[in-house]
């Protein structure tokens, strides 16, 4: 933590709202990240991101330096995830899930996939596997998908998850593996047979 | 090494987790191992699927309107808390300039409007009350009954009173005699006519178990007979009255009740107490066959004067 940041800590523990607000425009844009890739919808990332700052404004004099704040507020971040329950998600994913999976002949192979940018129907293809994807992340568990969102879409090392969902890394590790094999059994049809 | 530790080392190398050491060990295995080679090459597949259809990042629009909403979320949180620490601030004043201040109404039965719970118990401020720390171990204070008496926002002023009531949780039993002194005090104090009926039926359910009942109780009861307002409540101290040994202070509140009761129910059953306690045996006394005299000629109710006249029509008989 840089000591402008302590600085910046202090004066919101003061009640300094400027300070509160620049210090939370430092990070906010991962938290915004991680609460859409976790969620994938506007509204409720925007609800998870108000909840997440409230959390973060009310409890910023708890904050005691004991670890990075941005840890602390990834912290929050996925707490907030993992306990928010969407008002329209119910609706969002209905169990495209249970449909059979698509006809021998229209499965087509990841490599036709990866070297079919030219092809006319990329775009329709690529949101079919996006959908797919979606789909299998879904049927994680939380804390799977939570792993599962923080390396893949959002980059952050192992190690970096595990203090911020506050567990070993190994457990990071077994979430991730866990996570890597549902959606490759879930993928399966896209992917090459042999 | 198992050939699934290296399966797991295969994802960790792709998800650029491994150590330089843990690399070379790797490598070394894939040259003779063709299952791994295999793996390595799927997993690269399927890491280059999940990449390609990551969700877009978000933009500075999208950042834009969360932050937007966010401070005006704010703003409206934290006019809440101005409101929540003035009202706070001026009680604390409160009690510091009347340090010897008494709490008025000792005890809540926890029930009614109770506006002081849900702003000291909302937790956004986490101000507690008189104990100054987090927790409240003594139990929650309660700020009931804030009445307002003006308010000038032009200079920001507010003047209002308020009851401060320590919220004291009790368990016991109901044939305990401390815990009847209190739930007969609490009748006696208790705002909220609900909490004294449900007061006066626990009250009543232990009597009629009770063949000596607490002198405490009985006189709570009495004095909730005559004297409070809610016709419910007199009702009920009526009905557990009648279970106790008949006495004369009983049939004096029977009288009472008879007459200066405008609620007709409860001088029927008054009257009905009279006749039931004179088929058990008791006698009618002088003061009493007044009343029923006075009954019979000017009571509202038909169904009294009718009981009156037959209770004084048998003791003439008699
Ligand atoms: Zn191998």
């Amino acid at each position: 933590m840089t000591k402008e940041e302590n600085n910046l800590i202090l004066a919101a523990q003061k009640g300094d709202r400027a300070a509160f607000e620049e210090l939370i425009y430092r990070y906010d844009k991962n938290v915004l990240g991680i609460a859409y890739s976790f969620i994938k919808n506007n509204e409720d990332a925007k609800d998870i991101y108000q909840e997440v700052f409230l959390r973060v404004f009310k409890g910023i004099n708890n904050f005691e330096f004991r670890s990075e704040f941005s840890t602390w507020l990834f912290r929050i971040t996925t707490n907030v995830c993992l306990t928010y329950r969407s008002q329209k998600k119910k609706f969002a994913y209905t169990s495209l899930d249970d449909e059979p999976d698509a006809d021998e002949s229209e499965q087509r192979s990841l490599s036709e996939l990866l070297s079919d940018g030219a092809a006319t129907d990329s775009k329709a293809l690529n949101s079919e596997v996006s959908a797919k994807i979606e789909n299998g992340i879904e049927k994680l568990s939380p804390q799977q998908k939570l792993v599962f969102t923080l390396k893949h879409y959002q980059g952050y090392k192992i190690k970096e998850i595990a203090s911020i969902m506050n567990c070993s890394e190994g457990t990071v590790k077994n979430y991730l593996f866990i996570a890597t094999q549902k959606m490759r059994d879930h993928l399966k049809v896209f992917m090459d047979m042999d | 090494m198992e050939h699934q530790s290296f399966k797991e080392l295969i994802q960790l190398a792709l998800l650029n987790e491994l150590s330089d050491d843990q690399m070379k060990e790797l490598h070394k295995h894939m040259i003779d191992c063709s299952r791994c080679q295999a793996e390595y090459d799927s997993l690269t597949q399927y890491f280059a699927v999940i990449d390609k259809n990551k969700p877009d990042s978000v933009d500075e629009q999208f950042l834009h309107d969360a932050r937007r909403q966010f401070r005006t979320k704010l703003d409206y949180e934290l006019s809440r808390q101005t409101v929540i620490e003035k009202i706070f601030h001026s009680i604390q004043k409160y009690f510091w300039l009347n340090k010897g201040a008494v709490f008025t109404g000792a005890f809540s039965l926890a029930a009614g409007l109770v506006i002081g719970y849900f702003v000291f118990s909302s937790g956004a401020t986490g101000m507690n009350f008189f104990t100054g720390e987090n927790g409240g171990r003594a139990g929650k204070q309660i700020i009931t009954n804030v009445r307002f008496l003006s308010s000038d926002a032009a200079s920001d002023e507010v003047n209002f009173v308020f009851d401060a009531v320590r919220q004291v949780k009790m368990k016991g039993k109901l044939s305990d005699p401390e815990i009847q002194k209190i739930l007969a005090d609490a009748l006696v104090n208790e705002k909220n006519p609900g909490a004294r009926i449900t007061t006066v039926s626990a009250l009543a359910n232990q009597v009629s178990e009770n063949k000596a009942p607490n002198p405490k109780v009985k006189d709570a009861l009495i004095s909730a007979l005559k004297y409070d307002n809610n016709p419910g409540v007199r009702r009920e101290a009526l009905k557990a009255l009648l279970e106790m040994p008949y006495d004369n202070r009983i049939n004096d509140c029977l009288l009472f009740v008879l007459q200066h009761d405008k609620n007709s129910g409860l001088r029927i059953a008054a009257i009905n107490g009279l006749t039931l306690a004179k088929m058990n045996g008791q006698a009618i006394n002088q003061e009493t066959l007044n009343v029923l005299n006075q009954k019979v000629k000017n009571d509202d109710n038909e169904y009294v004067r009718i009981r009156a006249a037959s209770l004084l029509k048998e003791e003439n008989i008699q």
